[in-house]
């Protein structure tokens, strides 16, 4: 492990994996306050393992790379977690259809991007990301919208509040990055890894919202 | 430099996260705060109602107590005055026909105070529920003679709220006394059912019905009876429903939460 290999990312990297620990240690220690959390907590376990796996792989063989099939397979992951955690948050059974018919056209879209590019490399998922993160937006935007047209108790008591405006953020701050980033890889490789740091900056603001939603005192059960 | 601008990008990035979340929870405290206005408007206001709804529910009653007196009580009274008056001492057969005619008068005139004061009395409700004081109202009803009536309870009848029950039973009287004032009816259905979390009163009659929109249009002469009975419903948010059409009968079906 070299010293440039160790702060390319601002040391970003570092922090986020050690967030998403703080994150998984704080989701295994108050899962039982809230049920709706569960999925959360599962997301929590497969981000430290998958922080684990890119340490792994950057670090200590160096000489391997991560394949994109499994960042496309933690992008799925990630999307149907999340859309499930706002579908469930959500008290319109209306909305809720929509998401329901929304949610696997992204698979579709998926695909055809998958068959456009006749293969699945880095530029692909990047688009994925991007992809995700559009969905993401639409289904947090449906949230707010539902938020904001029935009552709500205090919000800031409110898991779903704090989950689900970092993955607003998240997905919102995503998609100038991640459609930047081929254009930056080529163009200005110099900036990259501030691109990338970026990146682990918002899961990192993601992980920290996730951390406070588990110290909601409401407890609700499904 | 480039750790300079990766800081203030970042740094940037928190402002915005913070400024979404602070704006998110402003704009809902904003809408809470309208939203505990307008409710502590409604409720004023449904309290303002519900008073005017308990004065004129009052006043009804004390008509009801002064007609009954009137009508009823105190033709007795006067009659058996009338016959005391009347009383001729040297034709002893006729003076003690008119004794034991008044002592009827005054025995159904003490019978006569004794319903009213018990149908007025909430202490049946108190002490037996709402099943009691229906039992009790339906035994009054089938003691005139004039109607066939037929009372069931449907489901496990589970006890309401005190006030609640007060309210239903007065229903049921002002559907009652509807009945023997103006459909000439000779048969009452009074069904009590508890089901799927509602307490459901039916008073059903054969009588002859009437029709509910140009009964509800009249200008001159309000339906008394049927609007106390809604003001009377909506005190417990009760559901209040009347079917009833000329030569057809009436129901009125009244629901409840439990």
């Amino acid at each position: 492990m070299d010293n440039h290999n160790l702060s390319r990312f601002f040391y970003s990297d570092w922090v986020m994996t050690a967030i998403t620990i703080i994150a998984f240690v704080v989701s295994m220690r108050y899962r039982e306050n809230n049920n709706k959390l569960r999925l959360i907590t599962y997301y929590t376990i497969v981000s430290v393992a998958a922080d684990i796996l890119s340490f792994y792989f950057e670090y200590i063989v160096p000489n391997i790379t991560i394949s994109s099939y499994t960042l496309a397979v933690y992008v799925v992951i990630e999307i149907t977690v999340f859309s499930t955690f706002i579908m469930i948050n959500i008290d319109s059974s209306r909305i809720k259809k929509i998401i329901k018919i929304i949610f696997p056209s992204f698979f579709a879209v998926a695909a055809c991007l998958v068959m456009g590019h006749s293969t699945l490399n880095y530029e692909t998922v990047s688009l994925f990301i991007v992809l995700e993160a559009l969905y993401l937006i639409i289904f947090s935007l449906f949230y707010f919208f539902n938020l904001f047209t029935t009552h709500q108790n205090n919000l800031k008591q409110q898991p779903s509040f704090w989950i689900i405006s970092g993955i607003l953020f998240n997905s919102g701050c995503s998609v100038p990055l991640f459609l930047l980033s081929e254009y930056t890889a080529t163009n200005f490789p110099y900036y990259y890894n501030i691109v990338c740091a970026f990146n682990y900056i918002l899961y990192i603001l993601m992980f920290l919202l996730f951390i406070k939603a588990y110290l909601c005192k409401t407890k609700v059960t499904c | 430099m480039l750790i300079i601008l990766f800081l203030v990008v970042v740094i940037f990035l928190v402002l915005v996260l913070l400024g979404f979340i602070i704006t998110i929870l402003f704009l809902h405290q904003r809408k809470r705060r309208r939203f505990a206005k307008e409710l502590e408007k409604i409720k004023a206001n449904y309290e303002k109602e519900l008073f005017k709804a308990q004065l004129e529910m009052q006043e009804e009653t004390f008509q009801y107590i002064s007609r009954e007196i009137h009508d009823n009580v105190g033709q007795f009274l006067s009659l058996a005055k009338l016959n005391l008056n009347t009383l001729d001492f040297e034709d002893i057969d006729l003076t003690l026909e008119l004794i034991n005619h008044s002592s009827d008068l005054l025995t159904r005139a003490l019978e006569d105070l004794r319903d009213l004061s018990k149908s007025l009395s909430s202490d049946i409700i108190k002490n037996g529920g709402l099943q009691k004081a229906i039992e009790l109202q339906v035994s009054q009803l089938q003691k005139t003679g004039k109607f066939r009536v037929i009372y069931d309870i449907k489901g496990n009848y589970q006890f309401l709220n005190e006030q609640n029950e007060i309210i239903l039973f007065r229903i049921l009287q002002e559907a009652v006394n509807n009945i023997i004032r103006h459909s000439c009816a000779r048969e009452i259905i009074i069904l009590l059912s508890c089901i799927e979390n509602n307490v459901k009163m039916y008073i059903q009659d054969n009588g002859k019905g009437f029709d509910i929109d140009f009964l509800s249009n009249r200008k001159n002469h309000p339906a008394g009876g049927i609007n106390n009975m809604q003001k009377r419903a909506r005190l417990i948010n009760a559901d209040l429903d009347i079917k009833s059409d000329p030569g057809k009968g009436t129901r009125i079906t009244v629901t409840t939460p439990l």
